[in-house]
């Protein structure tokens, strides 16, 4: 039975969601300083409005749902889910200013791509886009992966008696310490050092590159952020091909490779238990799974004789597939090249690479290795039982941080979920086939953005059916919170709408 | 009990030289990671 909605359950949702648009409109600053430093004066403008409106809607949000009460599950999950759709439309406002964007979709479409880690992107003339909103687009996918909660628990929430909830709404249910705010300084830490090695060392490759100094360092941090977050963005529309750069595409795989680690795994290894990077469930899966899939592309690209030698194979083929599999989505060929060259078998290789994805409460999307590892060993123990004597016990265990015994319960609930997935990505793929996209296509591009990827076959244009970028949108979306968010949110607005029924017939 | 030895994540600690040689340990890993896509790459071009 589903319980009755009180408007103080309005009161919680609504002050948390209105810090965390507080949270939103502070993080507009650093585009805006940005655009100063750049003497981009109409940007600057642009993000000056831009602060002023998300400040005032999450203050007056904050203000008449002000409450001392603590948020529960229900209201934990439901601000997670809302909080994501609040921050998605005022985010695009500096889009919609600049002109880049032909409609508020498409620029709701690149926010939600951006703080999903996805990567897909409508902005016109990239090219000729501003540092500062540059800068707004990287830092989405930046915050995105750390995730917007986690933001907003760090420097405005703190640590409330409903803050681990909040975490877990978003996603991130890793305890990696008791203290749930220092969870959250946890994970900024990790990746604010990473962001200072990354960008000093991208910045440099860049000079090497023939970029000049000041810009070089900026899009060190566009590209560091890119791969940190699993985002795929990039300054420019060729992405990393932009750049010719070997170094950097081997600089950008190994960022991609770290960030789509699980935050618990860092700071295991980071704390001195070094050994886990060997003995953890997703990095055993994820490696696997990696090698894989990389053999199932080579056999692809082979079979095509796309490119001549091993150097240029492992070039554009690793970097893809890391880049698919990590769920970030960054790319050194053209979109198109992927259809007209790869054939449907690479396509499929990378289409398993994006739907398995990274690790859980990560910065990636996708299935998770978590779960893949959790399904493959209950199968294995299932088989176990079956060759067993009937009276033997036979149990599982996985290798998580500690060694964990695997339960019907954790089996049942990462199948679950991982059907859900399964789900988003075959209902994505079939709006694409209705609108006339061959099925390969409409597959990658649906799994694309179910698993938060953003690699693209050229299907994501602003030209595209506006059906399919609301589909492609709700995709992102679902798969970044994971459903039960999301589920729970369109849970309680239909609760919400039969306490309303019940009071006026009580009336 | 699973008869494994349960290992609490509290009993390490943070500090300077841990941090630098968890840093260094993901690096090697994932550097071990890309060159094993590069062998990948390699074998496919064996007697070729």
């Amino acid at each position: 039975m589903v319980r009755r909605v009180w408007r103080e359950d309005f009161r919680i949702i609504g002050y948390y969601t209105g810090l965390i648009t507080i949270g939103v409109g502070l993080l507009m600053l650093v585009p805006m300083v940005t655009s100063l430093v750049f003497r981009e004066w109409q940007s600057a403008i642009d993000f000056g409005l831009s602060i002023v409106l998300t400040l005032l809607v999450g203050y007056l949000l904050a203000l008449i749902s002000r409450t001392r009460n603590t948020p529960g599950l229900t209201h934990a999950m439901v601000i997670a889910a809302a909080s994501w759709l609040v921050a998605m439309v005022l985010s695009a406002v500096p889009y919609v200013l600049s002109g880049h964007a032909l409609s508020l979709l498409d620029a709701c479409f690149d926010t939600m791509s951006g703080y999903t880690t996805t990567g897909l992107f409508l902005l016109q003339d990239l090219d000729h886009v501003s540092q500062g909103l540059n800068m707004w687009r990287h830092l989405l996918t930046y915050v995105g992966g750390q995730g917007i909660v986690v933001l907003a628990l760090t420097f405005l929430i703190g640590s409330t008696g409903g803050a681990y909830k909040l975490m877990v709404g978003e996603g991130k249910d890793e305890k990696l310490v008791p203290n749930v705010r220092h969870i959250a300084v946890q994970i900024w830490r990790i990746s604010l050092i990473y962001l200072f090695i990354g960008t000093a060392v991208l910045g440099i490759l860049a000079i090497a590159s023939g970029m000049k100094p000041q810009l070089a360092f900026f899009h060190g941090a566009y590209i560091f952020m890119s791969a940190w977050s699993t985002g795929g963005f990039a300054p420019y529309s060729q992405n990393m091909l932009y750049y010719h750069s070997l170094p950097m595409e081997i600089v950008s795989m190994v960022f991609m490779i770290l960030g789509s680690f699980n935050f618990a795994l860092h700071y295991a290894v980071w704390t001195g238990n070094r050994k886990e990077i060997l003995r953890n469930v997703e990095i055993v899966s994820f490696t696997i799974t990696v090698l894989t899939t990389f053999s199932l592309t080579c056999l692809a690209l082979m079979q095509r004789g796309v490119y001549p030698n091993a150097v240029a194979l492992f070039r554009r083929g690793f970097f893809q597939l890391i880049s698919a599999h990590t769920t970030t989505g960054q790319s050194n060929i053209y979109a198109r090249t992927l259809v007209r060259e790869w054939g449907p078998l690479g396509m499929l290789a990378l289409t398993i690479a994006m739907a398995i994805g990274a690790s859980a409460a990560s910065t990636g999307g996708g299935f998770k290795g978590m779960r893949m590892g959790i399904i493959f060993k209950g199968i294995v123990t299932d088989v176990r039982k079956l060759l067993s004597p009937e009276r033997a016990i036979v149990v599982g265990h996985y290798h998580h941080i500690r060694d964990n015994t695997l339960t019907d319960g954790a089996v049942k609930s990462a199948a679950v979920i991982v059907v859900l997935y399964v789900l988003i990505y075959v209902v994505g793929a079939v709006v694409g086939m209705a609108y006339g996209y061959p099925m390969a296509d409409a597959f990658f591009e649906s799994v694309s953005a179910g698993s938060n990827t953003g690699l693209s076959c050229g299907i994501t244009q602003a030209t595209m059916p506006t059906l399919l970028k609301v589909m492609y949108i709700v995709e992102m979306w679902m798969g970044r919170l994971e459903f039960l968010s999301v589920f729970t949110l369109f849970g309680f607005i239909a609760a919400s709408f039969r306490s309303l029924k019940r009071q006026k017939v009580a009336a | 009990m699973n008869g494994h030895r349960a290992q609490s994540p509290t009993r390490h600690r943070a500090g300077g030289r841990n941090e630098v040689l968890g840093m260094a340990t993901e690096l090697v890993w994932a550097g071990v990671l890309i060159v094993a896509g590069y062998l990948i790459s390699q074998l496919f071009f064996i007697g070729r």
